[in-house]
Parts: structure tokens; sequence; C-alpha cells
């Protein structure tokens, strides 16, 4: 007997009543649910990891005619398609984006052309791309070099000649700026010593005469290093002068001229003449000097070596300093405290921390750590320096220690959740064999415990390191001329600001004044931070697991 | 958090067994000393933990404190002699000196407020103009430039200087002076000035105002070092006599009060020869002068009403806008002798005729201070740094008292109530914390603060509450093990995103997108988008939900604190951790089936202990308590612990 | 304005808009005086203050430690409102502002050293209010202006709610503006409230940007878009309105600005803390020297900004006691 279509149909509703009934469309919503989430998550690392990635590939640079004749010579960077409102009129007008480079001369980086403007598209292979330590990327020709001011060669010889002065010159700005940085940053500090030792009794005395004996020494070595300075400045100096020499005469596709120190140029290509190879490998050039390099153009180029190293820094001192204040806590509230209503409350208290906003706890920082510990250390033990703040100012230990605190609760409670997740059998064990209430809790509760409290420690590493608000106003700068770490006593400079890729992001981000250029290596940092992130979470979770497994085997 | 109860809290019994004597102290010593440890830092890092309330708690507490008076001296005022012969009075930003223009003796004298035998006076004639008799003067409740009127119609600006000189040991020493900036010719044919007032604009110009003894007005401006502008007539029937009249920094709106109890506002921009309004008032204004930033009127009356108005427009493009009353102050007992605004908020000081001395806040309309002085009040000045107050009576008694008021804008209503601010048309919830400069009116109604919040946890969660819910149902109940071990960490790692990442997507990549998507119609819906698909990204950690809805995980109440957004925290109110430990309730009690207790121990993480047979019959025990509870959760009693639920 | 004079307006703006040439980057006044360094400068210096500055300070702080290498700066720019608290509690020398100090702030750090702070211009900067690209608007009124971003509208008008309002057809009439602006503890916010809408409030609808070249992608992003930052903070996504005052349209270039014809230029100012018994730190006062250099008016190019003409520079230098 056929279905007649009513049977059918009271058929169909059955199923979907079974469906219903078997909670099928529940699973189906829970796992639609999960797809969402995952596809939300896996986009946004896709979003930030595409658009972070072809930051550093050279492309080729394109030359356009415009309607007036004149041409524009720039990477293609962006473009829109037209767009009509509904009674017709033009709304947007189709147009290309050139990065035009020359900041300097132009006076701005990118252009939006209207494509219909634009005609005779053509690559140049004799386009030459400056990445420049000042004024950003420099797209042109290159009509000579000069030495001293002097031609030296012309528009076919000159690329010849850059290639091989350029690293020349490079060589020694770096060389000059090697003594700057370490001999001169020696003798300084050295002077600074011998300045505040003479200061320190000069005080001391009231105004009476220094011991000769004294005195005289700390002068000389004074007056030894003043000159030493000298000498050391005169001598950077004179190889910043050389490596000034050679300098490239170089035109735009509109036909103004420039010259541009070669040791000024951080690279020179012909990215129309490259090959992929060839791109290839300057794209990881590239990418190294980002990692490696120091920041240039107030942040806007370059690399951000000292933000990650800040970043990693700090969120080391936070875990080293939230780990055990966190578990000694987490052990008082759910082992020795006696619970009852007070227990209780400060649990409430410390779930309600979560619910201050983390600017809060930078304004308690600033208050609490910087100005009245910091100032107090000051006073004490650095009268001489002030009114110049050693501690009295926001520094890394300061942020480390106000993002400790931010995160303090999460351990606590990981590691009281872990703490009472251990079987009460366990603990009797080991009581009924004779051990103390500390043994018990050392041997027993505590390894059972760890895996949790390092999920907790994990965690906080993730929120700290992520976190920026707070740390603005205890520490982070925009600009760190030394980083926190180096070869000089007491080689750990807890007092000294720092940069933080969190925050590095914020201000190039939102506050740039050329976005446009800096937008790309905004989601490259982004990138980098979320690898720091994950690389510093991954190594949590290896030993977490690691240490569970340990455990799991060695239990019973 | 609640208390625990699954593993109360335990404590060695008293007589452990003793094997060996010495072993057994030194066990004995240990434990003591790590139960002392323990403790002492336990409760200590509580403490720092707890501090930051207290921190908060003591930043917030000041904004309530009251206005304070202390009095400094009260004292005749040298070279006093009749009321009349005191025009203005003034008083110095450092406190250092006070000053009065004395009419007859046509002189300023600035009396030393440390020691007031000390007096220097100079004089306002000059050789070329040797003897103008002063009828009235006005000072600026700001930088101390007074305005003089004659007996002939003239009028004379001068200003009032302080030279600081500061040195090291001896600290600051101010040296008062008084420089004479120009005249101008009122009223040509000699009639005397009864009335006077000086304002200053952004740029330094002087706008003044001034009526002669027959009634007739005139405004002008003053630009110093410049040859000085004809000042031009004012038109209009006026009937009774000026009691008071002011013009704003921008020689526009002008008005005059009588004795007949009218008031008379122009638009000089528009029409010089005709009031634009006049108000018919209940009593004579007896006093007439501007809040800081020319908008409000301040009004004192001599029934002892004082009260503030100012304009509201009528029609939505308005330019010239009709006043009326928003704001009455605490009633004097007399009649109202004197209005002395603050150079540098919205409150003011009146006086009345028995001597009744009131300190007003103009945008909470409150009374912050108020107190007598010995006899009627004939001058008042407020300290630009609105730290003094000095009230002269008319017996010449000065009485001068400092003043700590450091709050005087917040109060439970400005902070909760709608409130009429200057320029709006209602009252209504406004928060505007700052402005350019000091004549700015703080708006700090929270409302639009609490409201926003309540907003975008709104609807951050009617996102982010369903999806990780159920991505985490799906991920504790449904999913293959192995790739939940690879989404897992995902997930948590996700949980480290930085906020500052998610904020720059959310504003400079999806915002964009969402309008272009929605093109012409996405403009109003867009912000609560954005805010959502922030949080969505913020808050949807199924990993978390993943481990509370999975019997025996640890990490998933640790996990909320891991979603520390800044910019994106308002969608995250502390209940929602609640709210998702509730709905897996439901799941196990559905689903409990779908898995089995033991393979689900298996992959539990940090279970190395529990695999004793006790702990899994206790375990099992607590499951299947769990699934007797009613559905959803919710109408478990309040008090039971919620943590509970992480754990089972 | 009056509406034919409106139209013609966009025609012009629809004829000029995106195909204008390429303009020329702002002079520095050659009667600037060079920096001459002087021996036996070291030290540490901190800067707290405003973010419009931040880069400005960032350029400065690599510049001036090239001529100095053992000088360390460090800066940081959180907003103005950052500055004076900085100078107060003694953890900056170096206090830089977009706007002038409160007379309160001003109140508090003479509270506690006795002097008041000092204040020097470093720049000229000219507000600008920026549409994306492809509106076809070219110019302002300040009533436009205020009616645009406030809320209490002081200059009068009406209330602008679309695009339409000002005047613009099609698809543009029934666009909303989208309003984009800065933080209330931007030295921006504070003087775009004074300058433009006389102290009134903001709309409730202004998005508020962490920074000022957020405002900028703002803008640029959305075609509706109408925001207010900086000149330095120009891209090629926006464009910069006139600002029309009873004379005309007047364009936000160095010229306008220098002269502050342009109704909304400003200084930026650097705020030190200079004992008037002992003069400020050889430290500080060499990098005030530095910034009013012709070295140091470069960068504010370089930033966008304008340099101060040798005049103004040199007032400024004398007034702040750095000769």
């Amino acid at each position: 007997m056929s279905h007649s279509p009513l049977s059918q149909s009271t058929n169909a509703a059955r199923r979907i009543g079974q469906f219903l009934r078997r909670g099928d469309q529940f699973i189906w919503l829970s796992g639609g649910a999960m797809g969402l989430a995952a596809l939300l998550i896996v986009g946004l690392l896709g979003l930030v990891f595409v658009s972070g990635f072809t930051f550093f590939w050279p492309y080729n640079v394109v030359t356009a005619d415009r309607a007036d004749g004149t041409p524009v010579l720039g990477v293609i960077t962006n473009s829109q398609e037209e767009r009509l409102d509904p009674a017709g009129n033009v709304m947007k007008a189709a147009q290309t984006q050139f990065k035009v480079g020359a900041r300097e001369l132009y006076g701005f980086d990118f252009i939006w052309i209207k494509k219909a403007e634009l005609s005779n598209f053509r690559v140049d292979p004799e386009v030459i791309a400056f990445e420049r330590q000042e004024y950003g990327d420099f797209y042109g020709l290159l009509h000579g070099i000069e030495y001293k001011g002097k031609p030296v060669a012309d528009a076919a010889t000159a690329w010849a000649l850059l290639q091989e002065k350029r690293p020349e010159a490079r060589d020694l700005a770096a060389r000059a700026k090697k003594i700057q940085r370490d001999a001169i940053g020696e003798v300084n500090a050295e002077i600074q010593r011998a300045n505040l030792k003479l200061k320190v009794a000069r005080r001391k005395a009231a105004g009476a005469a220094l011991d000769p004996a004294f005195e005289n020494p700390l002068k000389e070595s004074l007056a030894r290093n003043q000159a030493r300075y000298e000498q050391l400045r005169l001598e950077a100096e004179a190889l910043s002068a050389q490596a000034e020499e050679y300098a490239a005469v170089v035109g735009t596709v509109d036909g103004q001229r420039k010259t541009v120190p070669l040791a000024a140029i951080v690279r020179a290509f012909r990215p129309n003449q490259m090959s992929k190879l060839e791109k290839l490998g300057m794209y990881f050039s590239r990418a190294a000097e980002f990692v490696y390099g120091e920041p240039r153009e107030s942040n806007t180029e370059g690399g951000v070596w000292p933000a990650i190293f800040g970043t990693v820094i700090m969120t080391l001192i936070m875990s080293i300093v939230v780990t055990p204040f966190g578990v000694v806590a987490a052990f008082y509230l759910r082992e020795y405290a006696k619970q009852g209503p007070f227990v209780r409350m400060v649990r409430i208290a410390i779930n309600n921390l979560a619910g201050v906003p983390s600017i809060v706890f930078g304004v308690f920082g600033l208050g609490f750590f910087v100005y009245f510990i910091g100032g107090g250390i000051d006073r004490m033990f650095f009268p001489d320096m002030l009114p110049t703040p050693t501690y009295g100012t926001g520094g890394i230990l300061w942020a480390s220690l106000t993002l400790a605190l931010l995160t303090v609760p999460v351990v606590i409670v990981a590691t009281e959740e872990s703490i009472a997740a251990v079987p009460r059998g366990t603990r009797e064990g080991s009581l009924a064999l004779g051990a103390s209430k500390f043994q018990t809790l050392v041997n027993v509760v505590l390894p059972a415990s760890v895996p949790g409290i390092l999920t907790g420690v994990i965690l906080a590493m993730a929120r700290g390191a992520g976190e920026v608000a707070p740390l603005m106003i205890t520490g982070v700068v925009k600009l760190a001329p030394e980083l926190p770490l180096d070869g000089h006593f007491p080689f750990f400079h807890l007092d000294r600001k720092f940069m933080h890729l969190g925050f590095h992001i914020y201000d190039v981000g939102f506050q740039s004044p050329n976005i446009e250029a800096a937008k790309p290596m905004v989601f490259t940092t982004t990138l980098l931070l979320i690898a720091i992130v994950v690389i510093l979470n991954l190594f949590a979770i290896r030993l977490r697991d690691h240490i569970r497994k340990k455990y799991q085997t060695g239990a019973f | 958090m609640p208390a625990p109860d699954s593993t109360p809290p335990f404590s060695a019994p008293r007589r452990a067994p003793l094997v060996n004597k010495k072993v057994s102290r030194r066990v004995k010593l240990i434990d003591r000393a790590a139960d002392i440890f323990v403790r002492t830092s336990g409760i200590g890092i509580v403490v720092i933990v707890a501090l930051i309330f207290v921190f908060i708690g003591m930043e917030a507490l000041p904004l309530f404190r009251p206005a304070q008076q202390q009095q400094v001296f009260r004292e005749k005022m040298p070279g006093f002699n009749a009321p009349e012969q005191v025009l203005a009075l003034g008083l110095d930003e450092y406190e250092s000196h006070l000053y009065y223009v004395d009419g007859p003796a046509r002189v300023v004298r600035f009396i030393e407020a440390e020691d007031r035998a000390k007096v220097e006076t100079f004089s306002l004639a000059t050789v070329r103009d040797p003897a103008p008799q002063f009828t009235v003067a006005y000072r600026t409740p700001t930088r101390e430039k007074i305005i003089l009127g004659t007996a002939d119609g003239r009028l004379v600006i001068a200003a009032a200087k302080f030279q600081v000189t500061y040195d090291e040991h001896t600290g600051r020493t101010v040296k008062p002076g008084l420089s004479r900036l120009g005249q101008i010719t009122a009223f040509a044919d000699g009639q005397p000035v009864r009335h006077a007032y000086l304002r200053q604009n952004a740029n330094g110009d002087l706008i003044y105002a001034a009526v002669a003894a027959d009634g007739r007005i005139v405004t002008g401006k003053f630009i110093e070092d410049e040859p000085p502008e004809d000042p031009l007539p004012v038109g209009g029937e006026i009937s009774g006599n000026i009691t008071g009249l002011i013009v704003d920094y921008e020689n526009n709106r002008l008005f005059v009060a009588t004795d007949s109890r009218k008031l008379y506002q122009w638009y000089l921009d528009y029409d010089r020869e005709a009031p634009f309004r006049v108000y018919d008032l209940t009593s004579p204004v007896t006093a007439l002068e501007y809040l800081i930033g020319d908008t409000a009127l301040l009004m004192g009356f001599a029934d002892g009403r004082v009260e503030s108005w100012f304009g509201v427009r009528e029609a939505e493009d308005d330019v010239r806008k009709p006043i009326q009353l928003i704001h009455s102050f605490q009633r004097l007992p007399a009649a109202v002798t004197r209005i002395q605004p603050s150079g540098r908020d919205k409150g003011f000081v009146v006086g009345a005729a028995d001597g009744t001395v009131n300190l007003n806040f103009s945008t909470s309309e409150r009374t912050l201070l108020r107190y007598r002085v010995d006899g009627p009040v004939q001058q008042l000045a407020y300290s630009p740094k609105l730290t003094a107050l000095l009230a002269l009576d008319t017996g010449g008694r000065l009485d001068f008292r400092t003043i700590d008021n450091p709050h005087p804008e917040i109060s439970f209503k400005a902070l909760f109530g709608k409130l009429h601010y200057e320029g709006y048309d209602e009252p209504d919830y406004v928060w505007q914390s700052t402005g350019g400069t000091d004549d700015f009116e703080a708006k700090f109604s929270l409302v639009p603060l609490i409201i926003g919040t309540l907003k975008g946890a709104f609807y951050g969660l009617l996102f982010a509450i369903p999806v990780a819910v159920f991505a985490a149902l799906y991920t504790s109940q449904f999913m293959h093990p192995s790739l939940r071990a690879f989404l897992k960490p995902l997930i948590e790692i996700m949980a480290a995103l930085p906020s500052v990442v998610i904020g720059f997507l959310a504003g400079l990549w999806l915002a964009p997108l969402l309008e272009q998507v929605g093109g012409r119609h996405a403009a109003a819906p867009r912000r609560p988008l954005v805010v959502l698909a922030g949080a969505v990204l913020r808050n949807t950690r199924p990993a978390a939900g993943a481990d509370a809805s999975q019997p025996g995980a640890r990490s998933c109440s640790s996990c909320r604190w891991s979603s520390g957004s800044s910019l994106l925290r308002r969608a995250r109110p502390s209940s929602r951790p609640r709210l998702r430990r509730r709905l897996p309730g439901l799941a196990v009690r559905r689903h409990r089936p779908a898995v089995r207790p033991a393979q689900r121990h298996r992959r539990r993480p940090g279970d190395g202990l529990r695999g004793h047979p006790d702990h899994l019959h206790h375990f099992r025990g607590r499951l299947l308590q769990r699934a007797q509870v009613p559905a959803l959760g919710l109408a478990r009693p309040r008090r039971q612990p919620l943590a509970d639920g992480d754990r089972v | 304005m009056i509406p034919h004079l409106k139209k013609l307006a966009i025609a012009a703006a629809f004829a000029g808009c995106v195909s204008t040439g390429l303009s020329q980057a702002a002079k520095l006044d050659a009667n600037l005086p060079e920096y001459t360094p002087v021996s036996g400068i070291s030290g540490k210096l901190t800067s707290i203050g405003s973010d419009t500055l931040n880069n400005l300070m960032t350029y400065w702080a690599e510049d001036f430690q090239k001529i100095y290498p053992n000088v360390k700066i460090e800066v940081e720019g959180k907003g103005s409102s950052t500055a004076p608290p900085a100078l107060i509690s003694g953890t900056a020398q170096l206090g830089p502002m977009s706007r002038k100090m409160k007379a309160e702030e001003v109140d508090a750090f003479e509270k506690k050293y006795g002097y008041k702070p000092r204040m020097i211009g470093v720049s000229i900067d000219a507000l600008a209010v920026y549409v994306n690209k492809d509106n076809p608007i070219q110019s302002l009124t300040l009533q436009q202006v205020d009616a645009i971003f406030s809320s209490t509208r002081k200059r009068g008008g009406k209330d602008i709610k679309t695009w339409g309002d000002l005047g613009l057809t099609g698809e543009w009439a029934s666009k909303p503006l989208s309003l984009y602006g800065r933080n209330s503890a931007s030295g921006t916010y504070g003087f775009f409230k004074e300058l433009t809408m006389k102290n009134g409030d903001y709309k409730s609808s202004v998005k508020e940007q962490p920074g000022s070249a957020s405002v900028v992608q703002g803008v640029e992003n959305e075609l509706g878009g109408v925001g207010y930052s900086g000149i330095g903070y120009k891209t090629s996504g926006v464009r910069a309105l006139d600002i029309a005052d009873k004379a005309g349209p007047i364009v936000a270039n160095q010229a306008n600005a220098e002269s502050f014809k342009y109704p909304i230029a400003r200084y930026l100012y650097v705020y030190i803390n200079a004992d008037p018994s002992k003069g400020p730190d050889p430290i500080v006062r060499e990098f005030i020297r530095f910034v009013l250099s012709k070295n140091g008016q470069d960068d504010t190019i370089k930033d966008g900004y304008f340099p101060l003409p040798a005049k103004k520079a040199a007032e400024f230098l004398e007034s702040s006691g750095c000769m």
C-alpha cells in the first residue's frame, strides 16, 4: 500500500516528534554553537594572520599616468569599486590607493586616485625603493651617487656603487652608534656614580670642606671620564660624518630631486627586478628585523625587540610574584582558616575583584606602589637622586606587581579548587599513617593540586600579558631608551620603564600620525603578541600535562 | 565564591600515634611553624588584596565630605569711615592681600592679610586726569579687573596686579600694585555713573556696561593698549530705577533689573534699540550677577529669595532664548544685598541685610555653607582659588574665613538625579565630566554610565551566553575526546587574547565591515553589534563552560578570571559565571547516559588521586544527587554553594 | 550657508575632490636658530602627558639622544590631563599638553612648589574636521560644526543629524552623520569643545576614541563619518574640511594656522617645573632649547604639525627661562 500524503505528513510529524523527544535538536544546537565559537576564533586568528603576514613582502612599484599627464609612482595598496545610490548618483568613485613614499616632499605617504584618471600602468624595472632611517620609504629613480657633494656616479653606474658603498656606510654608522651606546654609556655610568658619591659626601658634610683624600680621586676620575667622553663623542661624530659622505641622488617620478645619505638607507632594492625567491629573502630579512630591531620613527618603523623583551620580562616577574602569593593565600583559605562568614566574605571579595576594572588596579598601583612604596624607597635609599625619582615613578617592578595583584585571584581560585578536589580519603590516609598536617599538605595535597595551580598561573599569565590599561599608568612607555636587563651593574633594573607589545598595539594603532603606513605593523605586532602568549601558555600547558601524568601514574 | 562543602577543612587529629618522639617533635615544630607562616602570610595577602577596596573607598569618600569653614579674623577694616566709601572689595589668589576701592579718596588700598596694619595705597588719579569723583566700582570675579564710574560720566578701567617673587629660603613674596588701563567717556554730558559692569573674554578684551543717573545705558568693548572705541547706547523704555545690570563677555546678552520688579533682556547683536523680552518679577531684584560662563543669571530679591535663571529655546533653531527660573536656592532671612560668583566653578556667595552669608552651588542647588557676620553684608569677596571668603558689613567689620570645599559639585542628586544644566532645554541625565576651561559646568550623572554598562552587558550576553553554553555542552558531552584535546587548549589560548587586540579589531576592522555590509541602514544598530561581537570574542570561551559541565574539572571557575578585558569589561558582570554554571546541571541530567562516568573520568584533568574507588563512589553519588536537582538548576536553594557545580 | 553657495561649494568639491595635485609639506622659518650643543649634559628625562604630542616628543627624544648619547628620555602619553599630576608628583620633568593648564591644575602645582609651572609653546596645530574622502562636502561654518557635535548648540541653529541637513543630495541626504571624537582625558577634546561649541556639551552619540589616529580611521572607514583631530593625523582616506567664518572658508594650512586665522588652530605646549630662583635643570633647559631650534622644529613637520615662526619661538624661549 502506498503511503497517502496524509500518512506521509503524520509520519514526518512523528519523526520530528521523535527527533524532538530524543533531544537531538539540542545536540545540533550545541554543535552549531561550538562550530560558531570555533569559527569566530579561527576567523579572528586568520584575520590577524593574513593582515599581519603580508607586511614584509616587497611588492612591485607601479607607474601610471594621471589625466593631467603627470605620472604617479608607488605601490598599489588598496582599491575601491564605484558605488551608486538608488538614484544613480555616484556615492563612491572607483579609486586606487597608492603608497607614494617620500613623505618629506609630498607631506603624505598615501594617495587615492580615481581609476578613471589613471592610465598606462607599467612596471619600470629601474625603479628603486629605499627603506630609510627617517621619513619612511622612498620610491623613485636613482640619478647618481655623490661623494662629499660631488657626483661620482651617474644613473647608469649608480646602482652598482650604491650596492658597494651602502654596507660600508651602514657599518660606519653602526660603529658610531655602538660607541655612543656602549662606550659612552659606560663612561656616563661612571660619571654619574662619581657625581652621586660627591653629592652624598657634600650633603653629609653639610657645608664643611670634604676630605681631600676622598674628594680628589673622585674629581680626578670625573675629569678623566669627562675627557674620555669628549674623545668618544668626537670619535663617534667622526664616524657619523664619514658615514654620511656618500649620498644617493634620487628623484621622484614627477621630477623632484633629493639626496639621501647612504648611511640613512636601511634597505635599497629594485623591487620590480626581484625574483620571487629574492623577494622571499627580503621578506624574511624584514621579518627578522622586525623581531630583533630597534623601533624607529616614533615606533612606526623598525622593530619591536624592546617591546617583546619588556612583555616577556614583565610577565615572568608577575608570574614569579603571583604564584607563591596565590598558592599561600589559597592554602590559608582552604586549609587553615576557620570556615565561616569571614572566609566566605573574603571569597566574595576576591571574586568581586574580577569585577573591578583593570584601570582601577592601575590607579591603585600608581597610588600605592609608585607613590607610596616607591616614593618611600626613594626617600629612604635614594635621597640624593631627588627630585628625580628612582622608584617613585612607574617602572617594570611596579607594573608587574600591579598585574600580580590583578591576577592573584585567578591563582587563588584555581588553587583552592584544585586543593578541594583532592579527595578526603587521600588526606585521611596520609594522616592515618602519622603524617602531620603540614606533611600531608606538602607531600600529598600540593603535588596533586599542582596541575590546577598551573592552570591558574597560565590563565594569570595570559591575562597579564594582554592587559594594557593598568600598565599605561604604572610604567609602560612609548619609547624606553634602555632595556630593563643589560650589562651594567646591577643588570636587572627594576626601576626602569619598559615597552610592551600590548601598549605598542594601542599606541601605534590608535595614536600614530602616519596610521596608514603603520597599520599593517599593528597586525604584525598583534600576531607577535598572540604568539608570545601562546608560547608562554603552551609551555605552562606542557608543564601541567607533564606533572599530571607523573602523578596520575604515581598515585596508586 | 561560596564556602566549600565537598571537602571541609580537616585538622590533624590531636593524638597522632607517636613513633619516634624526637622526630615527632621536629615534625610538630615544623607543623606549627608552617601553621603560623601560612596563616600570617595568608591573612597578609588577603589584606593586600582587600586594600584595593580600601583604596577605592578612600578615594571616593572625600567626595561626600561637606564644606568646612574657619574664621581667621574679624575686625574693623583700616581706613573705613562710611559704608558708601567702599565701592569694591577683592582678594588676591594667594590670599596675601585684600583690597578695596575707596571712592571718595580715589584710591585702592591693599591690606596685608597677615598683618592688617600694613596698608599700601595706590591712587587712581593721574596727573593728566587729576580728580574724578568715583561713584561706583565693580571687580570681575577673575583676573582682578576693576571698572570705576565717575561722577562726571566717565569710566576708568584698572587692574590690581600681584607680582610674585619666589625665593628658595624665604618662599613666596607677593607685592601688590595697581595699573590704570584706560578710561572711556561713557556719558559725554557729564551725568554721574550709577552702575558699571565688566567682563573679560578669552582674548583678554574687556566688555563693559554702564548706567547713568538718568537711566541711559551704554555698552562697549575695551581693548588694552588700543584707543578706546566709543560706547554704544542701548535703547528701550525702562520703568523704575535700575538696581542692577549685567552684560556677557560677547557684548550681546544684556540684562537690566529695576526696582519696579521688572527684568529686561536684550540681544544687542540683534537689536540694540528694544529689549528682546521683559519679565515681571514678584519682588524687586536687589542683586544681579552672571554665574561664571555668562549663561546663567543669579538674582537676589528684596524678599530674600535667591534664584538662577537661564535661557531655554522655544523653537529648535532659536538663537535668542527667553530665560526662565531654573534653580531656587535656600532663602535668606532678609533682602539679598550682594552676590559674588566664583571665578572658577558654578558656586557663588550671597550676603543678606541681616548678615547671613550663604555659599551655594548652582548645578546641584545646594547650600554648602551658611554663617552670619555682625551686620548687613555690604561687600563680598571670594578668593580666586575658592579657599577663602571675605565679607564686609556696613559697620566696616571685615570677616575673613578660610574654606575647604573640594568637591562642591558632587551630591546624591548630582550623581543620580535629573538636573537642568546650563544650555539644556530641559532637565536631563548627562555625563560630561570635563571641559576645556574653568567655566565649564561639569555634569556627573551616573545614570547614562549605568545604563550603558547594562546595555553593553546585555548585548554581549545575549550572544555570548547561548554560544558559550551550548558550545560547552557540545564539547563536554558529544565531542570526540581527541578533537576536544585539540580544541580546548586552542580556546584556552583565546582567553589570553589581549583585550587591546579585540578592541583594535572591533573598532578598526569589524565596525567598517558591518557598515559596508549593512549599507545605509547599518548606522543605527551598528554599535550594539560591535559591542556584541566584541563580547562574543571575549566571552565565547566554551572551554570554560566545558570544564564546568565536565564533572571534576578544575579550571572552570578560574577561566572566568581570565576574561579580563578593559575595553569590553562592561559586557561581563559577575553574574555571568553563575548563569553559566547553572545551566550545566541540565546537561548532566539529561545526557548523562551519553558518557559513562568512568570514561569521562579517565580524561579528566589532574585526577590522579581520584582513581580511588571510594572517591569514585563519592563522585557517582554526587552526580546522582545533582541529577535530581530540578530543571535548569535554577530552583536550587540560593544558599547552596554555587561553586559546587564546578566540581560536582 | 546660503543654499546657492552651498551648491557651488559642492560642485567645486566634486571637481577638485581627489584629483588635486600632490601638495607640499610645511616649511621651516629660516630665522630659527640652529641648535648648539653644550657639554656636560647627562641624565634621565621623563615626559608624561598629551597623546597628541606623544609622537612629537618621541621624535624629539630620538634626536636629542643623538646629540647627547648619555641622556635617557622616557616618553609616556596618555592625554593632556595626565601631565599636571605627573609634574606635581615629580614623576616627570616634561609635561606636554595640547591645551593650556586649567587654573585648578596650576593651583595644585603651586600648592606643592610655591611657584607656577612654566608653559612653553612648542608647535602649532590646526584641529581639522575630517570627513570621508568620498564625501562631497567642502566646508563648514563654526555654527554647523557646533550643531553637528554639540547637544547644547550654543552657536544656535538647528540640530544637524543627516548629511542632508548640510545640503548634500541624493543618498547623502538621508545618510546620518556618524560622529567621532576624542576621550575626555585628551586636550583636543577640551579645546574643540571650548572653541567650536563655546564650552557646550558633546552629543552622546559621539564615539569617543582613545587616540587621534583612531578618530581618523573611524572616519576613513565609514562613509558618513565626521570627526575632529589634529591636522598631523590626516590620511589619504579622509579630507580636512575648510572652516568658514564671516570672511569665507579658511583652509587648515600653515599660513592660516600661524596667523590663527584658521579658527581652531592652537599651540601645543610643554610644561616644565622650573624654580624661579634657580632656573630649569640644565638637561631640561637644553631639551627646550633643542625643541625651539631649527632641528627641533623640523620634527614638527615630520609629525604633520606646523613649526613655530622664529619670532614666536624666541618669545617662548625667553619666557621659559631656557636661554
